[in-house]
């Protein structure tokens, strides 16, 4: 029956193939040549070429999605009514607590025992708070948890939450800096691989920074425009409202304009284009290379930037996917794995090394906690039969499954 | 344990949002009772989620789903032919690879018409879709009021658009999997 299916699956592809007119005389040669297996193919086949677009749209519309996720997910979570009495409750409690103190026991024996082998084995660690700051004077300083919470004067900034935060919306900063601020100057934040960081810029805006990012920005903005500069790398930007003073960020020779709203923007240099997804709000897209473009975004629409040809198009996403890693997570739909394991190897700064080139194309969806160490990232992916990993030292070789 | 913001379960949402629809309607043809079908795919879609399960590729989670849901259908007719609601006859083809075979078919044919039309905006999906009801490009470019360069440009972006949409299904791999909330 699976087999079939199967059958069913690819006929399926063929008739739509023809009847969106997409076909190649090949396919269509394919599909004629089922129809005449039998009458029933034959009857399947006319039923389907002669049917409206628009009644199978009309058709499509009578079910409410959004009715059966809720109506599944009451079924996944009923309500439940406890009436239990008091002795109940010291019966159970009394027939529970050996098995629990046993098993709370074994529990922490046995983290012990795993963590001390993880230790020794698991050199290769998740990212964590990581990154570098040169000031606008020349001054460099490295940012991670290490370091306490301190006031940098020359720039005006708070470094908070540990060592997770720049934050320059304080109210001193602008004291300090009141007499520079008749000209703009930037500062440079980068993470390095296996490094993430936030920033809280003068307006109050928050940007988060994935790994291997690299973001220039005014330490103070200025009267008209706020500009600022993803060199490479990943951001998600939540903007500070201000109609009178719009929102520019420049990556390469992209330009995306703001009022208030909150995007991502994703500029990894190998791979060509420059993807923004907007969660809320509205963005304007220009490009310097393509004066035509200026196209306005709607939320949940990403933006393809090609950096080569200056083109964009647009498709509808779901936000979730491309926003989870400033949440802690990989989340990933129908990616390549080449995608993939790019973000991996950033974000435990580890190098790849394929065996077969062709195992990069293979699309997966899935998700994961980034926190995790690199293993069980690798061996949720491993599951699906398809590929292999092997780790050495620094190194993750890639093996395609037959 | 599993809350509606993890995730994993918005892996399993996309799943849900792609087939629920055409599960519904495939469900409908067996029952004739849309609300019975919309319920009996919402119980399938919870026994593929509570089962914790790597599968190859998407083709395999629908066949899956399919065949839960056929034997759900069936097992309701036959539930209703006792209360004397449906003749023994309706069962016997219902129950036949044949008709499972037509539905099928038809279902996925259309499913994968409704995803491709959707995944155009604005002007690309009129023009694509004027185009699919038989209409040249000049009388499109009339109805619509463009020129037929636009015409041309949207109608090659729209094949573009759908076919690399159809590409990305065929190789996909799903990892529905609770690992990291046990």
């Amino acid at each position: 029956m699976n087999n079939n299916s199967q059958k069913y699956n690819q006929i399926s592809e063929l008739i739509y193939k023809v009847k969106l007119g997409k076909a190649s005389d090949a396919e269509f040669s394919k599909v004629e040549a089922w129809t005449l297996q039998s009458d029933e193919n034959k009857r399947i086949y006319d039923e389907l070429i002669s049917l409206n677009i628009e009644d199978i749209l009309q058709e499509n519309e009578s079910i409410d999605l959004l009715e059966g996720w809720d109506a599944l997910n009451k079924k996944l979570y009923p309500k439940k009514k406890f009436k239990v009495k008091y002795l109940d409750i010291l019966r159970y409690a009394a027939v529970l607590l050996l098995p629990i103190s046993l098993a709370v026991y074994l529990f922490v024996n046995y983290a012990y025992h795993a963590n001390e082998q993880l230790s020794v084995v698991n050199k290769i660690k998740p990212g964590d708070f990581k990154a570098v700051l040169y000031t606008s004077n020349g001054r460099v300083y490295t940012l991670d948890k290490q370091v306490e919470d301190k006031f940098i004067e020359s720039e005006g900034v708070h470094i908070t939450e540990s060592g997770k935060l720049l934050d320059y919306s304080k109210i001193d900063s602008l004291v300090e800096l009141e007499d520079v601020a008749e000209e703009v100057s930037y500062s440079v934040i980068k993470t390095p691989r296996g490094g993430e960081y936030n920033v809280v810029l003068s307006d109050g805006t928050k940007v988060t920074l994935n790994a291997e990012s690299e973001f220039k920005y005014p330490i103070k903005f200025g009267e008209k425009y706020r500009e600022v500069y993803l060199l490479g790398g990943e951001a998600f930007f939540e903007v500070a409202h201000n109609a009178s003073n719009p929102f520019i960020v420049y990556s390469g020779d992209m330009k995306t304009k703001v009022l208030g709203t909150s995007f991502n923007v994703r500029a990894y240099k190998n791979e060509g284009v420059i993807s923004t997804t907007l969660v809320e709000g509205k963005v304007q897209i220009e490009s310097d290379n393509n004066k035509s473009l200026k196209m306005i975004m709607s939320p949940n629409q990403q933006s393809i930037y090609s950096i080569s040809d200056a083109t964009v198009s647009v498709r509808k996403v779901n936000v979730n996917h491309h926003i989870a890693w400033k949440d802690g997570r990989f989340v990933f739909y129908k990616k390549t794995l080449g995608t993939i394991l790019d973000d991996i190897s950033r974000w435990y700064d580890v190098k790849l090394f394929y065996q077969n080139g062709d195992v990069q194309d293979m699309l997966f969806t899935g998700n994961m906690n980034k926190y995790e160490n690199i293993e069980t990232a690798l061996n949720m992916l491993e599951k699906t039969n398809k590929v292999k990993f092997n780790i050495k030292n620094n190194t993750v070789l890639v093996i395609k499954k037959y | 344990m599993i809350t509606l913001k993890d995730g994993t379960k918005l892996v399993f949402k996309e799943l849900f949002e792609t087939y629920y629809t055409a599960a519904c309607l495939f469900s409908n043809r067996y029952l004739n009772d849309i609300e019975l079908s919309k319920d009996i795919v919402q119980d399938s879609f919870l026994g593929i989620w509570q089962v914790d399960k790597t599968y190859e590729d998407i083709n395999y989670i629908k066949t899956h789903l399919f065949q839960i849901i056929k034997s759900k259908a069936l097992n309701e007719l036959k539930h209703q032919k006792v209360v004397n609601k449906v003749h023994g006859e309706i069962i016997n083809q219902k129950e036949s690879d044949n008709f499972f075979k037509t539905i099928y078919i038809e279902q996925e044919t259309k499913r994968l018409i409704v995803d491709a039309v959707n995944s155009l905006h604005g002007l690309s999906k009129e023009i694509c879709l004027l185009s699919l009801q038989g209409y040249k490009n000049p009388e499109i470019a009339e109805s619509l009021n463009c020129s037929l360069d636009t015409v041309k440009y949207h109608k090659k972006d729209a094949y573009k658009k759908m076919r690399a949409q159809l590409k990305g299904f065929a190789y996909m791999t799903i990892i529905l999997s609770n690992i990291f909330f046990n």
